[in-house]
């Protein structure tokens, strides 16, 4: 508790009050030779940003990454979830640029750290952080109703080719792996992106206006396979690489049906800049402990996420990689000018 | 034990339905990372449902008693139900809303029992179209809110849109009106700005005058308890509420604001007694409380039947229910009806608990009016910046709260109603969401807004109630020449 | 509802405060339609842009607006010539006896805003209370200071302990 308070103290010294900048920079200091003379880190609370509100996705990832860690002993300091909701995560990303070098200071973020940037042109990305580990993905689903004419993804193409503004796609919204998996879709197929129709809805109105036939087609999540099974929905195709296991394994990819769409949102544990690098490597090593645990590989199939572990160089050279496809396509939206 | 669960679940839940800012959803995804360690799923469900009830529930009693709503879905209720504790009616008002929940509560539970099918199926024919015309029905009320000065409750409704505009849109997903400002990107918040337009404005009135005033402000003297006229009163408002609260609570895309603003705009219309709305009348806390309440209870039909949450707090549950490894649907029911039916059983009991603890308690709630109003207000402010800091740890949320504050201040010096800003601001991006969505999938032909039929016949009810006034002026004229 | 009769001077006050606040209302609805057509129109194929909706609402709030400064002039200019539309409002609704009061509040307000992250939740919370409660009612000194510190103390224990939500600890950091 002690050292996120001077955590916070610093951060708002620094920008309050001059003079008392000089005096928080000391007791940080003290705060790290008192951590690394004991050798035994971490020696205080650990403080995990969540940059989104309770209840949602990117929150219920870093609640129970928060939990296991602590009920496994791989962390034996509690770790507190703090939401820092606002901004699709700029608000979360700020903080931890202002809390630069703070040794006990962790972000939970999804794609949001490439694509929020990129979208809304908030100054902190990924690459004003210090990237720890890629934990999991998910992926998503293009269904229709059961009712829908639409039976194959070669329906659908023929609809997209014959006129693409006249398909609606239900989706959550604008920029998110929904649209951004059929825009790849769009464009596989031959046609412009920026023309076709998409309709963004929040939460899980996307999934009734798919059950009404509100849409043409719709975008979800994994937990669509519910309505599946219970026979109001058809899924197209996933937009994993290789077909998945479990409950998936009857659903084709796009890209065994001839198309070159992959499409998966990951989340990811980040810590402040200027982390020092022993910390660093504590998390990477406690958190690729922790993927290997048996209560960890429960929440995975629980949760219907997939690991996809990653951590150092592996991590950022994908977030690289997201980086670059990302501002193309946005591009090709036009969504992000050039 | 279950039962244990219930009573905790629902004095919980009326504790933070009292406290500004902090709304059921938040205090269920607070309490997840405890309720999975300690209970199981069935006792979790319980005592969601306790906290759901309890919230909707806990948000009348400061908005009564110190017209300072928490949240939107009570807003409403303040123009009655302040009015009415005014006039020394403080438990008569807290009393119809409590027995107005428990039977909204109550009507809802059965319905979703035995109608969560058929009405699952109505709800999904909404599309776009409907939505929209839902929009302008519920926008239309606030023509028996002006009280008085027409022109100038449409401005105050404007004011609520165009401050609805700011942030994200949801469409095309550009930036609106933030100046660049990050606080702004998700646009201002409902519960800042209630917060800020009643609560902060009241203690500056209450303030403004406290040293030079005659009477005291807050008066706490009068009965406890309802007149017999009152319950004749109040008997079809709550059920009116109840099936509007149920009804709009089961379609995802609206909402209980929609549903208390609707509920009010009803009771104006149908009453005997429309003079009195606006200065203390019963029907106008006993209808939108009972909507409110209902439309709980409607939420939770999408969320059994399809896994789709129909409010804030249905959602936190769905995420709760996969939190459990419980996948949701349509096959809930099938899998898992130990759950269902102690969901069912356990809203039941809740709401018999929330009414066994709540009226006794009417006369504890009053009591916080003996408070001295030097030490009321202040504290007042102090919950109010507790409330929106904990939101989002945001000190610009604490700006915009004083700066609404002051905002709502001018608005109410010049008699501008303040219920509409807030109707403005919480439709104004669903209105425009759905408008567009509809146009969208049209190709830009404005037909698609009347030419289906649902659609069309809502819009019908609209211009109905607008033209109500005149018409029944027009038949009050002819049946006296 | 029985009020006391207003002053001539107070009538006049209150008109030409609500004159300079009807006057704000075009100024802020032509300020509005203004930042509209600076919203970026997407180039993507949307019949119905961003700009549309708030266009809409930005010209009737004009138009309401100017129709309520026109009324307004009717009014100051011909006394009760449109007496529907300017209700005498309900005398403790609307009126303010102590400005000095309304000063102080939004003073102290301002205060907390720009103290309760440096110098933290308790200790401006505390002195938030202390300072209001004493300036309404010097007399009770004793309760309310007492009151004021038990309240502090107590919400920053219940939220940072029981519901586990942060709260900035300031100048106090390290004691608790």
């Amino acid at each position: 508790m002690k050292t996120i308070n001077k955590a916070v103290a610093t951060s708002q010294f620094s920008f309050c009050k001059m003079f008392f900048s000089a005096a928080a920079s000391i007791l940080l200091i003290a705060g790290f030779n008192q951590t690394w003379a004991q050798d035994a880190y971490p020696t205080k609370d650990i403080q995990l940003i969540i940059p989104f509100a309770p209840g949602g996705g990117v929150d219920q990832f870093g609640r129970t990454v928060a939990r296991v860690l602590n009920d496994e002993k791989i962390v034996n300091k509690p770790i507190q979830v703090a939401n820092k909701p606002g901004a699709g995560g700029a608000n979360g990303m700020a903080e931890m640029v202002k809390r630069k070098g703070d040794p006990n200071l962790l972000l939970g973020i999804a794609t949001h750290a490439v694509v929020t940037p990129l979208m809304l042109g908030t100054p902190h990305s990924y690459k004003n952080m210090t990237p720890i580990a890629k934990i999991f993905s998910e992926y998503v689903l293009l269904v229709v109703r059961t009712e829908s004419p639409i039976k194959t993804l070669k329906d659908l193409e023929a609809l997209i080719r014959k006129d693409v503004s006249k398909v609606k796609i239900g989706g959550a919204s604008i920029g998110s792996s929904d649209h951004i998996t059929i825009a790849k879709f769009v464009r596989a197929v031959g046609a412009d992106a920026s023309k076709m129709t998409f309709l963004a809805y929040s939460g899980g109105e996307s999934n009734a206006a798919i059950l009404g036939g509100h849409v043409d087609a719709g975008m979800g999540g994994l937990d669509l396979i519910d309505l599946v099974t219970a026979g109001k929905m058809r899924v197209l195709a996933i937009s994993s690489a290789q077909r998945l296991g479990g409950d998936f394994k009857a659903i084709p990819t796009f890209v065994e049906q001839g198309y070159d769409v992959t499409h998966s949102t990951w989340r990811g544990i980040f810590g402040p800049p200027e982390m020092p690098a022993p910390v660093v490597q504590f998390w990477r090593d406690s958190l690729a402990k922790m993927v290997k645990t048996n209560a960890w590989k429960a929440e995975l199939t629980k949760n219907q996420w997939v690991d996809t572990f990653e951590s150092s160089d592996a991590f950022l050279a994908s977030l690289n990689k997201d980086q670059e496809s990302y501002s193309v396509l946005l591009q090709q939206l036009g969504l992000v000018k050039k | 034990m279950n039962l244990l669960y219930a009573l905790f679940g629902t004095v919980l839940g009326t504790a933070i339905g009292v406290l500004p800012g902090i709304g059921p959803s938040l205090a269920i995804s607070l309490l997840l990372p405890f309720t999975y360690k300690l209970v199981d799923p069935v006792g979790a469900f319980i005592l969601f449902g306790g906290i759901f009830y309890g919230a909707m529930y806990g948000g009348s009693t400061t908005t009564i008693l110190l017209n300072t709503p928490g949240e939107s879905s009570s807003v409403v209720t303040a123009i009655d139900g302040y009015r009415m504790a005014r006039r020394g009616r403080a438990g008569a008002a807290l009393a119809t809303a409590a027995i107005g929940s428990f039977i909204a509560g109550t009507i809802a539970t059965f319905l979703l029992m035995i109608l969560a099918q058929p009405l699952v199926e109505f709800a999904l024919k909404f599309g776009p179209s409907e939505y929209f015309a839902l929009m302008v029905l519920s926008l239309c009320t606030v023509t028996a809110i002006g009280g008085g000065v027409p022109v100038k409750a449409a401005f105050s409704t404007l004011l609520g849109l165009a401050i609805g505009t700011v942030g994200i849109e949801n469409t095309s997903g550009q930036l609106r009106f933030t100046f660049g400002q990050a606080a702004l990107f998700d646009g201002i918040g409902v519960v800042v700005a209630a917060i800020g337009l009643f609560a902060v404005s009241e203690v500056l009135f209450g303030l403004g005058n406290l040293r030079k005033q005659t009477s005291a402000r807050l008066i706490e003297a009068g009965s406890l308890w309802m007149t017999k006229e009152e319950w004749r009163r109040s008997v079809f408002p709550w059920l009116r509420g109840s099936m509007i609260g149920f009804i709009v609570g089961v379609l995802p895309g609206a909402g209980a604001t929609i549903a208390t603003f609707m509920s009010y705009g009803i009771e104006r219309r149908v009453s005997s007694h429309k003079d009195e709305f606006g200065h203390g009348a019963i029907e106008g806390v006993a209808g939108p409380e009972a909507a409110n309440n209902a439309s709980a209870g409607g939420a939770l039909v999408p969320l059994l039947t399809l896994g789709i949450p129909g409010s804030a707090t249905a959602a936190v549950m769905l995420a709760a229910f996969q939190g459990y490894g419980i996948n949701t649907g349509p096959l809930l029911l099938q899998k898992h009806p130990d759950l269902v039916w102690g969901l069912i059983a356990s809203l039941y009991i809740g709401n018999v608990m929330l009414l066994i603890l709540n009226l006794p308690l009417v006369g504890l709630w009053v009591k916080l009016l003996k408070i001295p109003e030097s030490l009321l207000y202040p504290m007042i402010l102090a919950f109010s910046t507790l409330g929106v800091y904990s939101l989002g740890r945001e000190i610009a949320d604490l700006y915009l709260m004083f700066g609404i504050g002051i905002l709502g201040f001018l608005l109410r010096r010049y008699c501008f109603p303040l219920a509409p800003v807030i109707l403005g601001l919480v439709l104004g991006p669903m209105l425009e969401t759905e408008f567009r969505r509809a146009l969208l999938g049209s190709q830009g032909n404005w037909m698609v807004l009347f030419d289906r039929p649902m659609a069309a016949s809502i819009l019908v009810l609209a211009l109905i109630m607008v033209l109500f006034p005149f018409i029944s002026r027009l038949l009050a004229t002819k049946s006296r020449s | 509802m029985s009020q006391p009769r207003r002053s001539v001077l107070n009538v006049l006050k209150g008109t030409w405060g609500e004159a300079a606040f009807t006057v704000m209302l075009p100024l802020f609805a032509g300020l509005y339609i203004w930042q509209a057509m600076q919203v970026t129109e997407p180039p993507s194929n949307i019949s119905i842009g961003p700009r549309t909706f708030p266009l809409l609402v930005g010209w009737a709030m004009l138009a309401t607006s100017l129709l309520l400064c026109w009324k307004l002039l009717v009014k100051m200019l011909g006394g009760q010539a449109s007496q529907d539309a300017f209700v005498p409002a309900e005398d403790e609704e609307t009126a303010i006896r102590d400005w000095l009061a309304v000063a102080v509040v939004v003073g102290v307000i301002a205060f907390l805003c720009a103290a309760l992250e440096p110098i933290g939740f308790v200790v401006s919370i505390f002195i938030f209370l202390s300072v209001l409660s004493n300036f309404f009612s010097p007399r009770r000194w004793i309760t309310n200071t007492a009151i004021s510190m038990l309240f502090s103390v107590f919400f920053y224990w219940l939220f940072t302990r029981v519901l586990e939500i942060p709260l900035p600890n300031g100048i106090l950091t390290g004691l608790f």
